[in-house]
């Protein structure tokens, strides 16, 4: 089996903030209304795309489980409800420990930057915890490895 | 809630907030519209043979929900920039509480940003989440 690349990348890929996945997100996450803007944190759901998960999923397919180590959000323009926008996403792979970087950059459909969104994967290979807690705590990707 | 477009004081501490306790409803509600459907989070004998006595609350759970307390501290001002690193688990049945503190200003001409250090902790006092927000007065 041939290893990732290091550095992949893929995009456009376009994503729209629709109205009812927006506050569903919304009451799932602490607002008391449903309707309002995408919170800052909406765009995390990008990051469960088909596509995107793809490719976290042949990531931890040569090591292990994703576990969602940290994120960040920052914007020069806030997210607006019901509009579309394109992701030029990378995938860069870290060895020791193992994580996936994805980095995606947002724009509006005009072209104009809206801001970047960056998801840090740790891979824990399963084998390598023998019953004991994982540090860095949380989990994301699509599915089981 | 304050409606004043004045920059905040750094120092300054935002009303802690406890959100939780989660259940395996609320892990499972949030897999669902998240997207992250990661076994950890829904399968408690998947979670348990990653040493975890219970199902683990998303992490991204903990970060979105500063946003509804930092709106509810100044609505008058939006999130720019937010940044989380997880740390220990909030586990199903637990709650966690979220505090948060002015750390610096960068004041221009006409506008302000805020940075405030954001800190989640488990019940049991460990932190869960370390992370920053940077406000700015929304443009009316």
């Amino acid at each position: 089996m041939s290893a990732t690349p290091a550095v992949q990348h893929m995009g456009p890929l376009r994503a729209t903030a629709s109205p009812e996945v927006v506050a569903a997100f919304r009451l799932a996450t602490g607002w008391r209304e449903a309707e309002g803007p995408p919170p800052a944190s909406f765009p995390v759901i990008v990051m469960n795309l088909p596509e995107i998960g793809g490719a976290v999923r042949a990531a931890a397919h040569e090591v292990g489980l994703p576990v969602h180590e940290a994120q960040h959000f920052e914007y020069v323009r806030p997210i607006q409800l019901g509009e579309s926008y394109d992701l030029m996403l990378e995938f860069r792979r870290e060895h020791e420990p193992a994580r996936l970087i994805v980095t995606a950059e947002v724009f509006a459909t005009d072209g104009a930057r809206v801001g970047r969104i960056v998801s840090t994967l740790r891979l824990i290979d399963p084998a390598a915890i023998p019953g004991a807690a994982i540090p860095g705590a949380d989990s994301q990707g699509a599915t089981r490895p | 809630m304050t409606e004043s477009k004045a920059a905040p004081r750094v120092g300054e501490k935002l009303p802690a907030r406890t959100i939780g306790p989660f259940s395996a409803a609320d892990l499972a509600e949030y897999a669902e519209i998240s997207g992250d459907s990661n076994p950890l989070h829904l399968d408690l004998a998947f979670a348990r043979g990653f040493g975890f006595t219970a199902r683990p609350v998303h992490g991204m759970k903990l970060l979105a929900a500063f946003e509804p307390m930092l709106r509810d501290w100044r609505g008058d001002l939006a999130v720019i920039a937010l940044t989380g690193q997880f740390l220990t688990p909030v586990l199903e049945g637990e709650a966690a509480s979220l505090t948060a503190r002015i750390v610096k200003i960068e004041q221009s001409e006409k506008t302000f940003v805020a940075f405030l250090r954001l800190i989640a902790h488990t019940a049991s006092g460990a932190p869960a989440l370390m992370g920053e927000a940077r406000l700015t007065p929304v443009e009316s």
